[in-house]
């Protein structure tokens, strides 16, 4: 008897060896039924190389979800609209979803919606993958909507495409202090800012399109912030169309200055190169370049630079711009002020680098050329004073100073890294 | 003979496996593995639930606490025979690997009467490994006997009568283990909070009579580097008028409550608002700093700090907010602390309306 017992007790103890081994068939979808019990347990359980697959199905969650340094893993639902992870009822947490400190992340088809802050947050983190996803707020545009929709900061290696990002009373897409970063077939609408860079050091930013946001897409250069001086971004191809929603972000914040009716701005970054998109339909203006100095908020940081230098815009279409110009804005009413409430192709401060301003008063690296016949342009001079009667009297519209060509810049570091994804 | 010793072989390492070793255990030891249950560390001794610690397991307070949805904090620290902490002047203590720090929470009932108990609600350890130190969750049970290992954390209705007697009822939210790094990391790797000279340089109330910490800690082989007859730094208690000014208070509170994250190195370095005890009065601690990405957290104000100016201010708009898409801290924090509010108002409302600051650059 007692040796009849010896095999049972090996088999147990190879069970024992051998774990879970046998259900190893490649990753298994998660169970709808407990995922929203599960889904916090196994992130925080996640092996390095995992897929985390997840259930079609809207899915609640009072608590925001998160994931910390475990790198290569995968979080993939069926399909943006498809797997829906909803908010509504969150208590706790300043994002829906927080990714943190890892290195090789790919999330991929679900859709976060009703996030108290942030939608998606992935912070710190390298060979970042973000695709086919939504972001969105279902109540329309409220200022108690979250910030940012796909909100990567202080990350290297980011793809963001196919994703869909709607009603953040912020930016739906935000990248914020990041190298290396690729944007494209993304479409964004009814946000803030639809698509917004910043302090952001090597991009490329492609076939996107963002309709009905207040303004469609951003380049903007932050003061006192870890990664100062944005640098090298490439905006192509893009479509921006009707960007006249109006402004629903709570005072306070840098977006709560922009215009109704804006297609793009940028703001004290350097090394830009705008061409071949499509800028239509905007009620106040198409391209505004301008200074963080024209903020007038102030900064601490000496190696901050608060120009913009090198701006390359050329053989964009602006078009459509019909006025009339926004009036709910301090920037806007400028335009009633200055302009006769009539809105601008291009448009900027006119407070350019000191060290691009030549001894004739002639200014270099400023070059907006090809971007239509008959474009309404105008320059601020803004530097001469900022307050509209000064304004008034020193403005002026000739385009033939910025009739220039720049040099194109290699944004190509990121090519090895995207060639295997 | 082979096979009757194949099998008592095999019957001890299954043993091995199944007690997981808990019969070679002396005193307390740290296992590589978390405990299911908080009593298999022998931190404390009879009941549980009367937190009597065990030989070599220290009690200690902090100057200035961080808030935790007004929940009591029964705090100790223990560290393997032989070793200590290291005297630091700024930063937390360099303690020994092995080294845990065990944190009660828990709500007196009635805050008028001690007399009608106390629920505890859980018990996290912070574990020093050596290269990271390990946040472990332990939640306790309803009957007050024990308290379970959870990743996960949980959400748990606790009702009390505060200390003017008016009942309170809030969701206590026991954070996740992912959670816990988003308070105590610092560059790459997690970090106690509390346990700074400055913080630990206090009397408590010892069994054995009353001692300053860092003097007891040193007496007791847990601290080495100390020097009995020097100053040692001593941060302001912020709800003690005497310890220290305004502005001292302020900035105490400040530190323990949000410069874990308000730091160079922490979380929020991408806000550029640093809230350390040491943060210079401009920019920095955020008079006049316009935001960065504070999303629903301005509250439709432009600057942090508007002196002179609390109700301008986000600072004090985030701490009195409840939306977690606003309020700060973001976490621990399901209820206004409405002292700190008071103390952090107070502060702005002394300071200097028109600041060097503000004369260098035109506002809007």
């Amino acid at each position: 008897m007692k040796l009849s017992f010896l095999p049972t007790l090996f088999i147990a103890l190879l069970l024992l060896g051998t774990g879970c081994q046998t259900a190893e068939k490649g990753p298994q979808v998660m169970d709808a039924k407990d995922l929203i019990k599960n889904i916090q347990k196994r992130l925080i359980e996640a092996k390095a190389g995992d897929q985390i697959l997840l259930p079609a199905g809207t899915f609640d969650f009072k608590r925001s979800i998160s994931l910390n340094d475990t790198p290569d893993i995968t979080i993939k639902g069926a399909g943006k609209g498809k797997t829906i992870l909803s908010f509504k009822g969150q208590i706790e947490g300043a994002e829906g979803m927080l990714i943190k400190n890892v290195n090789g992340i790919t999330l991929e088809g679900f859709t976060i919606s009703d996030s108290k802050g942030d939608a998606i947050k992935v912070q710190g983190c390298t060979n970042v993958v973000m695709r086919d996803l939504e972001t969105t707020w279902t109540n329309g545009q409220l200022a108690t909507n979250g910030a940012y929709g796909l909100y990567p900061v202080s990350s290297t290696n980011v793809l963001m495409e196919k994703c869909e990002a709607s009603y953040a009373m912020d930016a739906g897409i935000y990248v914020g202090q990041s190298k290396n970063v690729v944007v494209r077939d993304n479409y964004v609408h009814h946000n803030v800012a639809g698509l917004e860079i910043e302090n952001t050091i090597n991009g490329e930013v492609y076939n996107n399109i963002a309709k009905n946001n207040t303004g469609g897409m951003l380049i903007f250069d932050m003061p006192d912030l870890p990664q100062a001086n944005g640098d090298r971004i490439k905006f192509y191809n893009n479509i921006m169309e009707g960007n006249n929603g109006k402004n629903f972000a709570p005072k306070g914040m840098v977006v709560s200055t922009i215009p109704p009716g804006s297609g793009m701005i940028i703001m004290s970054h350097s090394n830009i190169e705008a061409h071949h998109n499509t800028i239509t339909n905007h009620n106040t203006l198409g391209i505004a370049v301008n200074s963080w100095l024209f903020t007038g908020v102030p900064f601490k940081s000496e190696n901050f630079d608060p120009f913009c230098s090198n701006i390359n815009l050329h053989d964009n279409v602006i078009s459509g711009n019909v006025g009339p110009a926004d009036k709910t804005s301090e920037y806007g009413q400028l335009f009633t002020a200055v302009l006769g409430g009539k809105p601008v192709d291009i448009i900027t401060d006119g407070i350019f680098k000191p060290s691009s301003i030549g001894e004739n008063g002639q200014v270099t690296g400023y070059c907006f050329k090809n971007n239509g016949d008959n474009i309404k342009f105008v320059n601020l001079n803004a530097g001469m004073g900022a307050a509209p009667e000064d304004i008034a009297k020193n403005m002026t519209t000739d385009l033939s100073q910025f009739d220039c060509d720049l040099p194109s810049f290699d944004t190509s570091e990121h090519d090895k890294w995207l060639a295997v994804k | 003979m082979k096979k009757i010793l194949a099998t008592t072989i095999s019957f001890v390492a299954l043993i091995l496996i199944l007690s997981n070793c808990q019969f070679t255990k002396q005193g307390i030891q740290i296992p590589v593995e978390p405990y299911e249950k908080l009593s298999q560390y022998q931190f404390f001794k009879g009941n549980l639930a009367d937190l009597k610690p065990n030989e070599r397991v220290i009690p200690y307070d902090l100057n200035s606490p961080l808030f935790s949805d007004y929940a009591h904090k029964a705090r100790f620290v223990w560290m393997p025979e032989g070793t200590s902490a290291s005297y630091t002047t700024e930063r937390v203590l360099d303690f020994p690997k092995g080294a845990a720090i065990i944190k009660n929470f828990y709500y007196e009932n009635d805050e008028t009467d001690a007399s009608k108990g106390r629920r505890i609600m859980e018990t996290r350890l912070l574990i020093n490994r050596g290269e990271d130190w390990e946040a472990i969750g332990y939640i306790w049970n309803d009957e007050q006997t024990e308290a379970y290992h959870e990743v996960i954390g949980d959400i748990k209705e606790v009702s009390w009568v505060n200390t003017e007697g008016k009942p309170q009822n809030i969701n206590y939210i026991i954070p996740n283990k992912n959670q816990c790094k988003s308070c105590h990391l610092n560059g790459k790797k997690q970090i106690p909070i509390g346990p700074k000279v400055r913080n630990l340089n206090k009397t408590f109330a010892y069994a054995d009579g009353e001692m300053n910490q860092l003097a007891k800690w040193a007496s007791i082989g847990y601290l080495t580097g100390y020097d009995g007859q020097a100053n040692h730094p001593k941060v302001a208690t912020w709800d003690k008028e005497e310890s220290g000014s305004i502005h001292d208070r302020a900035m105490a509170y400040l530190d323990i409550n949000c410069a874990h994250c308000h730091n160079k190195t922490g979380s929020a370095n991408t806000s550029g608002l640093h809230l350390t005890a040491d943060a210079p009065l401009d920019l920095n601690v955020g008079i006049f700093k316009a935001t960065v990405s504070a999303g629903a957290g301005t509250g439709g104000f432009t600057y942090s700090i508007v002196p002179a100016h609390p109700e301008e201010s986000i600072m004090i708009y985030r701490m009195s907010s409840l939306n977690p898409g606003a309020m700060m801290p973001e976490l621990g924090r399901s209820t206004v602390h409405h002292e700190g509010v008071a103390l952090i108002s107070d502060w702005i409302a002394q300071m200097d309306e028109n600041p060097a600051i503000r004369q260098s650059a035109t506002l809007r």
